[in-house]
């Protein structure tokens, strides 16, 4: 499997990961993760079209790691985009190798202990716990926000914010 | 009268709001919806619809949003109905083309928002014959 860059975000396809990733990543298939988004027939009509022609799939977590280990997988240059970190480590946990990992925008989610760890990402307390058991994976998590920019240690930004 | 709600990144729709208002004085039925940098989409989506119903005098509404692809435009997409159309790209000279053009039906609102989306961007060179350039 070629999963070329997995990144958390739960504002999925956007400006930001078509004009700057998607081109730096040389990425050919974006494919969105997450159970509930992949039952969402609006969004699953307007994420494609969000991808400025880079084909797209939005599959739920356990479509996403079958489509992975297939043939046609292998020849690819995936990119794929996990909303929330409790998508991202099950994938990891059904054995995806994604070979790096980044932390995109997660806003935060009302009615949730949520604390902003930076200006565009919130995280919980059972984010944070996904977070170190997806790094205990052998990854450094970065929360880089554009593709060329300093990569930071997402771990260590939980860790001063006492996450 | 078609409603209006304008959406967009950043303070994007508030400036075009002020700007449009600055040349047609104040208007009714206008909202705006900007998305902040980390706004949550779902309550985003709230927003839209709590500013869709605020508008609607009954005869239906335009939403503009900025941006194809972007999430206002993404999300925008869940108020699609009978009643509610959405026109991605907006500009002042389409705000101002549908705001002086607001009282016929929805689609022929649209209508109006889409044909002027050209009509707006002119080299200007070629209107006052300066030529330059080649």
């Amino acid at each position: 499997m070629t999963v070329v860059h997995m990144r958390i975000d739960n504002r999925l396809i956007h400006g930001q990961v078509t004009i700057s990733w998607v081109g730096a990543l040389r990425a050919d298939h974006l494919i969105v993760s997450n159970d509930q988004v992949a039952q969402d027939e609006i969004q699953k009509m307007m994420l494609p079209q969000a991808a400025r022609g880079v084909r797209t799939s939005v599959l739920s977590v356990e479509d996403t790691a079958s489509y992975c280990d297939t043939e046609e997988a292998e020849k690819e240059r995936i990119f794929l985009i996990a909303k929330f970190p409790a998508d991202a480590l099950q994938l990891l946990e059904r054995g995806l190798k994604p070979k790096e990992i980044n932390v995109g925008n997660q806003a935060p989610i009302p009615g949730t202990k949520f604390k902003m760890v930076m200006r565009t990402l919130a995280a919980t307390p059972e984010d944070a716990d996904a977070y170190r058991k997806i790094a205990s994976n052998g990854y450094r998590l970065t929360c880089k926000m554009m593709p060329n920019d300093r990569p930071t240690d997402f771990l260590e930004v939980l860790q001063k914010k006492g996450l | 009268m078609i409603g209006i709600v304008l959406a967009g990144h950043g303070s994007f729709c508030e400036g075009l709001r002020d700007a449009a208002q600055m040349i047609m004085g104040p208007q009714e039925h206008l909202a705006v919806v900007p998305l902040g940098p980390a706004e949550n989409l779902d309550e985003y989506r709230e927003k839209l619809e709590r500013a869709r119903d605020e508008v609607d005098s009954g005869d239906g509404v335009l939403v503009f949003v900025d941006l194809f692809g972007g999430s206002p435009s993404n999300v925008s997409a869940y108020l699609l109905g009978a009643s509610t159309e959405v026109v991605t790209g907006v500009s002042l000279p389409m705000l101002l083309e549908v705001l002086s053009a607001r009282t016929g039906s929805l689609t022929d609102v649209v209508n109006t928002a889409v044909a002027s989306a050209q009509l707006g961007t002119i080299r200007l060179a070629d209107r006052i014959g300066a030529g330059g350039g080649s």
